[in-house]
């Protein structure tokens, strides 16, 4: 065995051991309490810091984060209304060839009637015939 | 290695030299460099709305199977984990398996997106991404992967909309009870994690906070680990390579949009509604038996984000007659990208997708 593995190997071996100790510490009774008041502090000191430069850049007529948020919401609307009315075009030309077969459908109809017309006047016809005939 | 470091570690004994090398090399890849680059596998835009994308994979593999399929990825980090590295990749293994594959990218939301709630998510943007991966891939039906809170959002979307084609649904470490939910359940305690004050301060949660949570389940794993283990691992170039790509995904998260996050915390951490068939989305109630389709649901025997009995819980609440739960030997990030998830999870998706996607 080598110097080298005696050593970094028992530094490992101890990290790894106090590693899961003190993961498994964590697990067993994580800190809620503590960790939820570092974050209300951290909290606190972000609103006081965002309200008061709001106050500054209101004074100094500069646009705050608000301002341009409320810019670039304007925009992503347009971008929601943009959409909308492409899925309504994609919808409207899939339904094309909808139109098409409908436009197939009635000529092919028009064209019955027009044999059916024909036939009935040929029984018109004939039937005008016999009954000169009689 | 410079010459005076060569030096220096040469007036060290031969044991030490191999170690001095090591810490050479990981100040190397922690400081000088280059970021590895991610999403190797080509794709096309095919949709945009706000900050999200939808993309689909281009390949000059013909398609073998007809269903395409619509990865769904979470709300937190950026979904590159798919598709991190050539060879290292679930969505270039399906897209050499012949799959159509389209990923949906929610983008880096910014302060003005913080009023989007998860109603906006599931009701807006991910019916719109499904009509145009069937209308794009001229199909009647479409596969659906969602990953992590990903595929909470995908089943929410499936339960209330029985009326879409969706063939399949294949889960990876998604969270439908969030009873039990370990270190979360304790952090985010509504006796002391005052959520509506976060959410009204911030407007937007930043990553680093939700990384530090993240981080905090495991402290002294997550925080030192990974530089303990390049240490020991430097002279490794495969391992120096899987360090820095996982290093540049779990550094290079985005913010979660506020309203969401009030959602997500308070509905499914702190009141558990999804499982007890209580919640409501866009006025409707979410009921998960609606769910028909044939679903794979995969959880990670070492995931300490969504515990396998998390994952689970879905198989007793929904109707699919044709449908599996499978626990595998990996982690939460493991289970995309890894030795593991090319050896298990690529082809258990991919054998299943297969079978059910002509």
């Amino acid at each position: 065995m080598s110097l080298e593995t005696n050593l970094f190997d028992m530094w490992k071996d101890f990290y790894s051991k106090s590693t899961n100790m003190f993961d498994e510490r964590i697990t067993e009774n994580f800190p809620s309490q503590g960790i939820a008041q570092v974050m209300e502090m951290n909290l606190m000191f972000k609103k006081m810091i965002d309200e008061s430069t709001e106050k500054y850049l209101e004074l100094v007529n500069i646009p705050s984060r608000n301002d341009l948020a409320s810019l670039s919401s304007m925009i992503v609307n347009v971008d929601a209304k943009v959409d909308n009315l492409e899925e309504l075009l994609e919808e409207s030309s899939a339904n094309q060839p909808h139109v098409a077969s409908l436009q197939e459908e009635m000529v092919s109809i028009k064209k019955d009637i027009k044999s059916l017309e024909n036939k009935v006047n040929q029984i018109l016809a004939l039937l005008k015939a016999s009954e000169g005939s009689n | 290695m410079t010459k005076d470091w060569e030096k220096y570690t040469n007036l060290y004994p031969k044991e030490f030299q191999h170690i001095l090398k090591r810490v050479y090399r990981a100040t190397q890849v922690l400081t000088t460099d280059a970021e590895p680059e991610v999403a190797p596998t080509p794709k096309e835009i095919v949709w945009t709305r706000n900050k999200t994308k939808l993309y689909r994979y281009i390949s000059d593999q013909p398609k073998k199977h007809r269903i395409p399929l619509l990865m769904v990825y979470a709300l937190i980090n950026k979904p590159y984990i798919l598709d991190l590295t050539k060879g290292g990749s679930l969505i270039e293994y399906l897209v050499n398996q012949g799959f159509d594959v389209y990923l949906l990218d929610w983008g880096t939301p910014g302060y003005e997106d913080r009023n989007m709630k998860l109603d906006d998510f599931i009701m807006d943007y991910i019916p719109r991404a499904v009509k145009k991966v069937m209308r794009k891939s001229n199909v009647e039906e479409v596969s659906i992967l969602g990953y992590c809170m990903g595929g909470t959002m995908t089943s929410i979307f499936a339960a209330l909309h029985p009326e879409l084609p969706i063939r399949n649904l294949v889960f990876m470490t998604t969270p439908f009870n969030f009873e039990n939910s370990g270190s979360y359940g304790a952090m985010l305690n509504e006796q002391f994690f005052d959520l509506d004050k976060v959410v009204d301060t911030l407007g937007v949660v930043p990553p680093t906070m939700i990384d530090f949570g993240n981080k905090l389940i495991k402290p002294m794993a997550s925080f030192y680990g990974p530089y303990v283990s390049l240490v020991d691992r430097a002279d490794n170039e495969k391992f120096v390579k899987s360090f820095k790509l996982l290093q540049k995904w779990l550094n290079d998260g985005i913010p979660f949009p506020g309203e969401a996050y009030r959602q997500w915390i308070r509905d499914f951490y702190q009141k558990n509604k999804l499982i007890k068939g209580e919640l409501v989305v866009s006025g409707q109630k979410v009921d998960l038996k609606n769910i028909k389709a044939n679903v794979l649901n995969l959880a990670g025997q070492n995931d300490i984000i969504a515990q396998p009995h998390m994952v689970e819980a879905l198989m007793g609440a929904i109707s699919s007659q044709d449908k599996q739960y499978k626990n595998l030997p990996v982690g939460h990030t493991s289970i995309t990208f890894g030795s593991q998830a090319n050896k298990i999870t690529y082809p258990t998706i991919g054998n299943w997708l297969a079978e059910r996607s002509n």
